[in-house]
């Protein structure tokens, strides 16, 4: 008979799952994949450490407190404990549950729960006020603002990570791609497949020339791309911070606007977003109404790097003489599985040298918004991040916004050169080069 | 220097030894004196058990009387430690025979007493053998290898005492019969006792029984003779060392080993044997002839005639003085030299200066994968002070260099003279309470060994 | 010694006077804090230590040590906490003292093949430090991503490649330990040292002699060449009688592993499949390292052995990576066992390797007679075998079952004329089947000899020994103390 516990201290909706912590045989194979506990060497600060803590509490033994909350706080989520694991045990997702109850069992106070409000509930799950918020930064940066910030040293107010990432914020040059022109966009040359686009938050704001570089490869490729205007934040992060509730919202509303028109795949090109999209059917898996949708939109999003290398890359022709790096982004390469797809599209690129980057699946800190709730940690992974990157490389290539922005806080503090780069941004510019070639090989 | 005690001294005790194991096991010798020059071991009483049991009670009835013992295997190594003077001598020659052979298992278990001949002997039926080098097989015995720990050149590859011994049974001074290890190849249960006895000269308990790894005879063995000089030797060795050859043996030789391999110049040669498939064999064979030549080392001579390499092994193996056969000679001593591995050089050259500045003549061996090396010095007896000095000079130098050197075999003159196993360390305390709660009364091997243990 | 839980003011006293040592930041004894410190690998048995401290240097340990040996408290080192057998559990509220800051590879001398590491040095850190130059560290135990070098000592840990090369005993050169008084002391250095094999006594000592802070272990270069064959059966007995008759015919491969139904079944299911045929019965990884030139002639040799006894399929790996997915899922077998059952208890016993089939067999009735699934993975080279008896803790009374099989076996194991564990150490977990192979005198002897580095066990107490043999321990002390008539 089994025995059941009425002692629990998760008392919430969606608690951890028994049968995924019970999978936990304590082996401790993870110790050494948990970059905070290569650092800390705490085992209450390892992917074992906290599993045996959210299986004490849910017997009861741990209540959920502040003492509780910081180990599960420190986590990354970055997964690399769930690749080392050898019965796939779901850290990522037991801690995510677990932050859930967190987030009723000790909600955040002060100026902690202002911010964490205004960037989850009401900027974040806003394409409009994300989008708004983009305008600011650009006119921020172009209109002196910035200069006169930095020569007063106005930012000095600012906590020394903020500044950090101040200084390293990218020129924001184009505007967002969901706030333009129409949602549909064709082909070049013949029609191989259809699919649409989930932009992402921070990637569209930040980073819309990589949504651009996106949309031109798959167009280059053969497909269809309809960008719906509709869809909304993922609800990664709302996730990461225990709102599991806003996250379901964002989550359902976004299966509804994607599953509303027939199509091959849905590609996403940020990781963090992209682990998040195709667990949807996990995070609703209480939710009958949403069963099957959830499990059919997840089956369907596909990591852009990932669908290319399926589909059949047309090989691009422009030569781009630069050697480069990979940076395995942890929700790729741990949650997703995808570390051969992004390397097979650099090795194709002809001229491009790729060197390894040692320990490459190692978290760089950036973890969503970790650099910001923890930056302690954060700043110790990126300095060890930096000394891993191999010397000579003219850029360092990934498949997330967030990393990018860590490695551009890191290439600014280390006062380094290499360009931060997505990796379909190389492909872009190798078939760039190639038009401007006149389509000959150099 | 007469015994301590006469065995006409302890009649009445040894009415009840006697009685208690079988007069026929038990002889003396009276009032017999100890000559300076000997090499060898005696004491009033000789006891020659033939079961372990007889052990057993000669260990209860020696508590009860304090009278010391000392176990003998073959008595080679009698010229080893501190000089002590023993009550009685136990004799181990009848406590022989091979118990339990699974050549399947590679495992062997064979009585203490049991000579290396006939062991090696009955392991080869099975194509088989224990490959450590154990010389003067017709005599020593398995037991006091263990105990001397006893090593050659071939623990290049194979390693040495302490990674055969599976298991053993031993008997404390208190007459307690012990079983310590696991008569299989891994075992972690309890602490790994079998270490304790190995090269502790029999000062913690008399070994009765052994189980020990063996291991199938290679199908191929090959060796280059090297002759080189020094400088190319140390080349040489860095290279090797470096290199992904699985070498047997790798000795550094130097002295008189004219006759058995035929070694001729003055210049040390270096001995580097493989034992594989005939393949690999061949390929290593090769491989160290071009390294040799890569360190203009010309003279090079190659056999990959397995009986003949395998007399090589036993003549480079022979090294270690027998104390039976050195009685009446010129005086002997010989010295362990452990170092790191790339000090082996340092140490040839240090012990050869000090030994020409004294006239004294030596032969040496070391090993280039090992950092285990062994001196002979040989020389007339008049120059006794001097060998006290060059031992300790020996000593010093190897005690500059982070190691130790150890006389393995000398006549009682020197060693009475001489620290025996080096200077005292900071452990010698340790081990002198390890000696203490299994014998408390010092019983067995008295004085013999570290420190006065 | 302090065998009660501290009282609050004294364990006050020494958090304040540990603290003072290691600073703030090293120390945990906040209920919440040193929950993970539970249990390591064996989780069967539990208990929280009193505080957990972090020193980073030799000079720390020894001024912790001195300071509980002074208090009379007792205390145990601990590494990466992924022992089998619950070494580092603190049974009755023990200090942890954790070694895991102290993780730093001291020296490579690759001249003398030799490197000087911290003991909170992982294993696998150490082969990949040295790889570039073409050298690794032997012994590695299937934990060796996480597991440290001074955890390894501890235990005296094998692994799938000590049937050539041997356990850690055989690579460990030189210790620098704290002894349970503080006082720091140095063994080995050189081959052969005169005195005892202190060394060779510590080793595998499971942290009851002594606290290991610096080890200096031998390196090999790497083989000039590795090739793994893999071997399918249908029958278990096929499989163990070709391992058996490897060895038989003279070929001492580097690795000779096995894995049976079960087994395979585990791993299939983990996260490191290799796509073994579902209907399998048993499969055998075997490897053979060396001379290259001479490698094919042994390959063809085991593959002959194979078809000897009916192999469904044996074949070599292509190519390095084919290699190391075989190892990937053979490695994490243990752990793979989590997604076919919530708990498992892994034994180690040892056997002669030619009794593999009727230990086999037996192991096989007792796995009927208490009802739970037992699955095989083992080193069948040198006969350690590691049934992985599979329960469900939730279920009344299955723990307990599970317990008894795992006793059961070890007896079976010694009966064949073997030992209860190979390479997992007794820990709190098979203290009481150390009466399997040993008698009272035997363990008495063992005792002594614990007595003289830890004469009061303050380090790591209740380990190793089995209970009853403390009367033997009460009878000592009536011997040496004078009775009171009361």
């Amino acid at each position: 008979m089994v025995k059941t516990s009425n002692l629990s201290s998760f008392l919430w909706e969606d608690a951890p799952d028994e049968n995924k912590f019970s999978e936990c045989v304590h082996c401790g194979m993870c110790l050494e994949a948990c970059p905070t506990y290569q650092e800390t060497g705490l085992e209450h600060h390892s992917p074992r450490g906290r599993v045996y803590l959210i299986k004490s509490a849910a017997e009861g033994k741990l209540q959920l407190n502040n003492y509780f909350k910081e180990p599960i706080d420190s986590c990354l989520a970055c997964r690399a404990c769930e690749t080392a694991c050898p019965s796939g045990v779901q850290v990522g997702a037991l801690i995510e549950e677990t932050r859930g109850q967190l987030y009723h069992a000790t909600p955040a106070k002060g100026a902690g729960r202002v911010v964490q409000k205004l960037f989850l509930r009401d900027i974040f799950p806003s394409p409009k006020r994300m989008q708004l918020l983009g305008k600011m930064t650009r006119l921020y940066q172009k209109s002196g603002l910035q200069r006169s910030a930095r020569k007063l040293k106005l930012l000095r107010v600012l906590p020394a990570h903020l500044q950090e990432m101040e200084a390293a914020l990218p020129k924001l040059k184009t505007s967002p791609l969901l706030g333009r022109g129409g949602e549909l966009y064709s082909a070049y040359g013949e029609k191989r497949a259809t699919v649409a686009m989930i932009t992402g938050c921070v990637m569209d704001v930040v980073y819309s020339d990589v949504n651009e570089a996106t949309l031109n490869v798959l167009r280059r490729n053969g497909c269809d791309v309809w960008i719906p205007k509709a869809q909304k934040c993922c609800g990664a992060l709302h996730l990461h911070a225990g709102d599991r509730e806003q996250a379901k919202q964002l989550a359902k509303h976004n299966i509804d606007v994607f599953l509303s028109n027939e199509v091959d795949a849905i590609i996403i090109n940020a990781a963090g977003c992209g682990s998040t999209l195709k667990e949807y059917d996990e995070l609703l898996k209480n939710d009958v109404r949403y069963a099957e949708r959830s499990h059919l939109f997840a089956e369907k999003t596909k990591d852009v790097s990932e669908f290319l290398v399926d589909l059949g890359l047309i090989a691009p022709k422009g030569k781009l003489d630069m050697k480069v790096t990979y940076h395995d982004a942890c929700h790729l390469a741990h949650a997703q599985g995808i570390r051969q797809a992004p390397r097979e599209i650099l090795e194709m690129i002809p001229g491009l040298v790729v060197e390894a980057m040692p320990d490459s699946d190692r978290c760089c800190g950036s973890a969503g918004i970790y650099n910001i709730t923890q930056p302690e940690m954060a700043s110790q992974l990126l300095d060890r991040k930096m000394n891993d990157i191999p010397s000579g490389c003219d850029a360092v290539a990934m498949g997330n916004p967030g990393c990018m922005m860590q490695f551009q806080v890191g290439v600014v503090k280390h006062h380094r050169s290499e360009q931060i780069v997505h990796t379909i941004q190389l492909l872009n510019d190798a078939y760039e080069r190639e038009d401007s070639d006149g389509g000959m090989p150099t | 220097m007469q015994y301590i005690r006469g065995a006409l001294d302890l009649e009445a005790e040894l009415m009840e030894l006697r009685q208690a194991i079988g007069a026929e096991k038990v002889s003396t010798i009276d009032q017999r004196p100890w000559r300076e020059d000997s090499y060898t071991l005696h004491a009033p009483i000789r006891v020659t058990p033939t079961h372990e049991d007889d052990i057993v009670r000669l260990m209860l009835w020696a508590s009860k009387h304090r009278l010391t013992i000392t176990p003998q295997g073959g008595g080679t190594k009698d010229a080893m430690g501190e000089p002590h003077t023993p009550d009685v001598l136990l004799s181990m020659q009848h406590i022989s025979g091979i118990v339990d052979y699974s050549p399947r298992d590679l495992t062997i278990t064979v009585k203490a007493g049991t000579s290396i001949e006939q062991l090696q002997a009955c392991l080869a039926e099975h194509g088989q053998y224990i490959p450590l080098d154990m010389p003067h097989a017709a005599s020593s015995t398995i037991g006091g290898v263990f105990s001397a720990n006893i090593s050659g050149p071939r623990r290049a590859m194979y390693g040495s005492a302490r990674d055969y011994l599976m298991a053993a049974r031993v008997i404390y001074p208190d007459g307690r019969l012990l079983r310590v290890g696991a008569k299989v190849v891994k075992n972690v249960a309890g602490y790994d006792m079998n270490k304790l006895f190995i090269g502790a000269m029999g000062t913690l308990g008399v070994l009765t029984e052994l189980t020990i790894r063996t291991r199938p005879i290679s199908i191929s063995s090959g060796m280059v003779l090297a002759t080189a000089s020094i400088d190319q030797l140390k080349q040489l060795q860095k290279l090797l060392i470096d290199s992904q050859l699985e070498p047997s043996i790798c000795e550094w030789l130097y002295g008189s080993f004219e006759q058995p391999i035929g070694i001729t110049s003055q210049q040390p040669t270096v001995a580097i044997g493989f034992d594989d498939v005939s393949s690999a064999v061949q390929y290593q064979l090769e491989e160290a002839q071009r390294l040799c030549r890569a360190c203009g080392i010309a003279e090079q001579r190659t056999s990959s005639d397995k009986t003949q390499v395998q007399t090589l092994y036993t003549v480079l193996g022979q090294l270690l003085p027998n104390a039976q056969q050195l009685e009446g000679r010129s005086l002997i001593v010989e010295m362990k030299l452990l170092s790191s591995i790339m000090d082996v050089s340092k140490v040839f050259e240090a012990v050869q200066s000090l030994a020409a500045a004294r006239e004294i003549a030596l032969q040496f061996a070391g090993g280039l994968y090992t950092g285990v090396s062994r001196v002979i010095f040989e020389a007339s007896w008049e120059q006794q002070t001097e060998w006290i000095e060059l031992i300790s000079d020996v000593q010093r130098y190897m005690d500059s260099i982070q190691g130790y050197g150890i006389v393995e075999c000398a006549p009682l003159s020197i060693r009475q003279k001489a620290a025996v196993w080096g200077q005292s360390g900071q452990n010698d305390e340790l081990m002198k309470d390890i000696k203490r709660t299994i014998d408390p009364h010092h019983l067995l091997n008295a004085g013999r060994f570290i420190g006065g243990m | 010694m302090i065998d009660a839980p501290l009282d609050e003011k004294r364990k006050q006293q020494m958090i304040d006077a540990l603290s003072r040592v290691v600073g703030k930041k090293s120390i945990l004894y906040r209920y919440e804090d040193v929950m993970a410190y539970e249990c390591d690998g064996y989780t069967i048995h539990k208990g929280l230590p009193a505080a957990v401290v972090f020193p980073s240097n030799t000079e720390e340990v020894a001024a912790i040590v001195s300071y509980l040996h002074q208090q009379q408290i007792p205390f145990i080192p601990r590494g990466a906490g992924t022992g089998l057998s619950g070494g580092a559990t603190a049974l009755n509220g023990e200090v942890i003292i954790s070694l895991v800051r102290m993780n730093k590879l001291l020296h490579v001398d690759y001249d003398n093949r030799r490197a000087v590491v911290q003991p909170g040095y992982i294993n696998l850190k150490l082969s990949n430090s040295i790889a570039s130059k073409g050298y690794y560290y032997a012994p590695d135990p299937s934990s060796q991503a996480t597991c440290t070098i001074g955890g390894n000592v501890g235990e005296n840990a094998g692994g799938a490649h000590c049937l050539k090369y041997g356990v850690t005993t055989n690579h460990v050169l030189g210790l620098e330990v704290v002894l349970p008084n503080g006082q720091i002391r140095r063994f080995g250095g050189t081959l052969d040292t005169p005195g005892y094999d202190v060394l060779g006594l510590l080793t595998g000592s499971e942290g009851t002699l002594a606290i290991v802070t610096e080890i200096t272990v031998r390196i090999l270069k790497k083989p000039q060449e590795v090739s793994t064959v893999l071997a399918l059966f249908d029958k278990v007995t096929d499989a163990s009688q070709a391992a058996s008759d490897i060895i038989a015919c003279g070929i001492i491969p580097a690795a000779l592993e096995m894995m049976d139904a079960m087994a395979i079944h585990g791993v299939e299911s983990g996260n490191y499949p290799v796509g073994y045929p579902k209907d399998l019965a048993a499969v055998l990884i075997i490897e053979v390292d060396g001379i290259a030139a001479g490698l094919q002639e042994q390959i063809e040799e085991i593959m002959q052995v194979c078809k000897n006894h009916h192999v469904r399929e044996v074949r070599k790996a292509k190519d390095a990576a084919e290699r190391a997915r075989w190892w990937a899922n053979r490695k994490t077998a243990f752990g793979a066992m989590g997604t076919i059952s919530p708990d498992y208890l892994v034994q180690d016993g040892v056997i002669p390797r030619s009794k593999l089939p009727e230990v086999l067999e037996r192991i096989g009735q007792i796995s009927k007679q208490y009802g739970l699934r037992i699955a095989n993975v083992f080193h069948a080279g040198d006969g350690n075998l590691h049934p992985l008896i599979l329960f469900d803790s939730r279920v009344e009374g299955e723990t307990e079952r599970a317990v008894e099989a795992g006793s059961a076996v070890l007896k079976a194991c010694a009966d064949a004329g073997g030992s209860i564990t190979g390479e997992h150490g007794v820990g709190v977990e098979k203290m009481e089947d150390m009466r399997f192979i040993f008698n009272d005198i035997e363990i008495e002897a063992q005792m002594q000899l614990r007595d003289v580095f830890n004469p009061n066990s303050l380090c790591n107490p209740h380990k190793m020994f089995p209970k009853p043999a403390r009367c033997v321990e009460m009878k000592r002390l009536s011997r040496e103390v004078p009775a009171v008539n009361i």
